[in-house]
């Protein structure tokens, strides 16, 4: 069954004291599943336990998804919604939000340290590792694809980029570029990487200047070091919305979680 | 048990930082003492030194690429192993080559 997110972060931690009781409330209105989860903390609890609030222990600055799985999913994300939004700063609280650079301008907190541009897309059909490849790099370089394919596919002969069960993070170094260029492509149909580790859903590509500066060889390592935690992983594998898989990955990039 | 590890990749921001954070995360539950030099986009970071090398009870070296400075390992057994192995089984790592 299909999981619902809402995703938002906190810029106030006196909020979960008025906020705590009124979402107990709701969450209890529903067949589905409403879980709080603290992501930069890795807590989660049970919405409709009295003590949820106490235990995902929302500080400021926290990014934190509720989660919801069951039949009335999608209808307890849009009624939660409106409340999370009265007390937090929601993440893809309009229809008309893309994953876009713009997210960076609509959320300053979430900003990584080095200018990053942002590609996005679903596949619709069965991708096999190539034509993956090749999206990503057609995102990135429309006019131009062809020398970042190959990149890629030089790359990937070396050794597969699959990094985390599920997870693809092709990366490469390219010339004549001066910021940072991350491509996604989510797939519902498992991608055959050539890995060990198994099929992907999520591939991000990662194309760096070929000398780059401090700044985005820190924002690209936290990113890649946070794959690691779990809870990271398991949220970007799970996210439905671009916009809130996009503040997923910038926030990632943005410091190194615990 | 006192490791010490080099992990480099060709690209040089992923997967050398993965395998180190996956080795230093994981020694403790194997009451293994590591220390990890990677050579990744940042240059030699946390680097081994020949005293390092030369307490060390193993030395691994997990890299896909040519790793700089390999001189310093010479006459040292130092077992290679690829970073699809750390990523993938940390633990096996360890209940391999950290007793």
């Amino acid at each position: 069954m299909n999981e619902y997110q809402l995703t938002f972060l906190v810029d106030d931690a006196q909020a979960s004291a008025v906020v705590a009781q009124p979402l107990r409330q709701l969450a209890k209105k529903f067949k589905c599943t409403l879980r709080i989860i603290n992501v930069t903390q890795n807590r989660s609890a049970e919405l409709t336990k009295s003590i949820a609030m106490l235990q995902a222990g929302l500080i400021e600055g926290d990014l934190c998804q509720i989660t919801a799985i069951g039949i009335d999913a999608e209808l307890a994300c849009f009624v939660l919604k409106d409340v999370i939004a009265e007390h937090y700063t929601l993440i893809g609280s309009q229809i008309n939000y893309e994953f876009s650079s713009q997210l960076a301008q609509r959320l300053p907190q979430l900003c990584p340290p080095s200018e990053t541009q942002w590609h996005y897309a679903k596949a619709h059909t069965e991708l096999t590792k190539f034509e993956c490849l090749k999206g990503l790099a057609q995102l990135i370089h429309p006019k131009h694809p062809d020398e970042l394919i190959l990149a890629f596919i030089k790359r990937e002969e070396r050794s597969s980029t699959c990094v985390t069960p599920g997870i693809a993070l092709p990366h490469v170094m390219f010339d004549n570029i001066d910021h940072i260029s991350i491509a996604v492509i989510t797939s519902e149909t498992p991608i055959d990487w050539a890995s060990k580790m198994g099929d992907v859903h999520i591939a991000i590509a990662l194309v760096m200047p070929a000398k780059p500066n401090r700044e985005q060889i820190i924002a690209a390592t936290n990113l890649t070091r946070n794959l690691l935690c779990d809870q990271i992983s398991e949220r970007l594998l799970l996210t439905r919305s671009s916009v809130d898989l996009q503040a997923l990955l910038m926030y990632s990039m943005s410091r190194l979680l615990p | 048990m006192k490791i010490v590890a080099v992990t480099a990749c060709p690209t040089g921001i992923a997967h050398t930082y993965m395998a180190a954070d996956a080795l230093i995360k994981a020694a403790p539950k194997y009451n293994v003492q590591i220390k990890v030099e990677t050579q990744g986009a940042m240059g030699i970071e946390n680097p081994l030194s020949s005293h390092d090398i030369a307490q060390a009870d193993k030395v691994l070296i997990v890299s896909d690429i040519d790793i700089d400075q390999a001189a310093r390992f010479e006459g040292v057994n130092a077992i290679r192993i690829s970073i699809e192995e750390v990523l993938l089984n940390v633990d096996k790592v360890f209940l391999v080559h950290g007793r």
